[in-house]
């Protein structure tokens, strides 16, 4: 079955589908769910699920092509909520940037925000990119992204430096908060 | 100072290329009876023939009823499933076959037919009707043999401009191919499910029952396509 037909049966409101999609996703969104989770076994069930009835209510808004992303954004989101809800350190190093504010404080909105982390991806390399994202998005340790991909632990971290400081810069850019002389204050 | 969160700024980022594999799977049994018991509260495949699991045999359906929402009518299955502003709900659907005394009886709206001679594996039996109040027209189809009997039941509304989706039973199987060889993907065995995990995707396909083919042709409706 094409995604195509998958989307079109799913969009019917047809069961098959549902089994269908929860048949070739569900490694895929459990292993991003138990990455983030690591070691909440029943939760890691319980929020696999979670994803799979939030694309079943939602699934008018499956596009073909776009389906495991859209698996992936909410299992990632899902995941992490569940942690901060919990107050659980995420796995994740450095993830607070400290900006300076000379001005009303300015929030950005959603498609600001994907805006921007979109201009600071498309500013690294792709391998610089893909560790990025491997770790900021998909929860990796920087030692298991480091792994994944080949590179040693200290390149690892140099090319997570610069993904975060091309961030701020965008942000700074923006108009968000002003170049500072400080560096980056460390989190957890 | 202001602080913002990397991780919660990539909340707003879709990943479309990386997609690193890796991290436990869970239970995928466990997760679809999860998601099926809300989705669906009780499905069914290969329907055994016996009339006391037959009647029992709820329809492989589709949403559930979650929210009341305002305006359009309430397309009302014969099987006694129903389709209203949008929401799918087989819960109260059976089976609109009997078998008694080894003969198949077609039993919706209010018949009692015997169709045992006018079904078979690609042919099968069907019925229309037409709802006077909403002018909704479900069709009925029931097909296979004795040993593998089947059904299904799919409403059209507006002119038959509306599809209100289907519902109904053992008119379908999930394959899964393993190295060239097709299995029922309900047949699996533990290693092999395992070995699918391992891919990361499982390449399922849905095999219609060949009565239900026919009956889609015969009917005009592109619903297995």
């Amino acid at each position: 079955m094409t995604e195509e037909q998958l989307v079109k049966a799913l969009r019917r409101g047809e069961l098959p589908a549902l089994e269908a999609l929860m048949d070739r996703y569900t490694p895929y969104v459990s292993s991003i769910v138990s990455r983030i989770l690591r070691g909440r076994g029943p939760d890691t069930e319980e929020l696999t699920a979670d994803v799979f009835l939030a694309a079943w209510d939602n699934r008018d808004k499956l596009r073909p092509g776009k389906v495991k992303g859209w698996l992936g954004a909410v299992a990632r989101n899902r995941a992490f909520n569940l942690l901060r809800a919990d107050r659980e350190a995420l796995p994740l190093e450095e993830d607070v940037l400290l900006l300076e504010t000379d001005g009303p404080d300015r929030e950005l909105d959603k498609q600001e925000t994907a805006r921007v982390v979109n201009a600071a991806l498309s500013r690294l390399d792709r391998p610089q990119q893909e560790l990025f994202v491997r770790h900021y998005y998909y929860g990796q340790t920087v030692q298991e992204a480091a792994l994944a991909m080949g590179l040693n632990l200290s390149t690892a971290k140099t090319w997570l430096r610069r993904g975060r400081e091309t961030l701020k810069t965008i942000l700074e850019q923006e108009g968000y908060g002003h170049e500072t002389a400080g560096d980056f204050q460390a989190h957890g | 100072m202001k602080q913002l969160e990397i991780s919660r700024l990539m909340d707003e980022y879709v990943d479309t290329e990386f997609f690193p594999e890796g991290g436990s799977a869970a239970d995928a049994d466990a997760v679809k009876a999860r998601v099926l018991a809300q989705a669906a509260p009780a499905k069914r495949r290969r329907a055994p023939l016996k009339l006391a699991l037959l009647a029992a045999a709820l329809a492989v359906g589709c949403a559930l009823c979650i929210a009341a929402t305002v305006g359009g009518p309430v397309i009302r299955y014969l099987s006694g499933a129903s389709f209203e502003n949008g929401i799918f709900d087989s819960r109260d659907a059976v089976p609109p076959m009997v078998v008694e005394d080894g003969r198949v009886w077609f039993t919706a709206d209010g018949q009692h037919t015997d169709i045992t001679d006018l079904i078979d594996a690609n042919t099968p039996y069907l019925y229309t009707y037409t709802d006077p109040e909403t002018m909704a027209v479900t069709h009925t189809a029931v097909g296979g043999t004795m040993e593998d009997l089947g059904w299904f039941e799919y409403a059209l509304w507006n002119n038959n401009y509306g599809d209100a989706g289907q519902v109904g039973g053992n008119y379908y199987t999930m394959y899964v191919t393993i190295d060239g060889v097709t299995y029922p993907s309900d047949e699996l065995t533990p290693e092999q499910e395992a070995y699918l995990h391992s891919l990361g995707e499982w390449p399922i396909d849905i095999v219609y029952r060949p009565w239900a083919l026919s009956a889609a042709h015969q009917l005009g409706i592109g619903i297995f396509d």
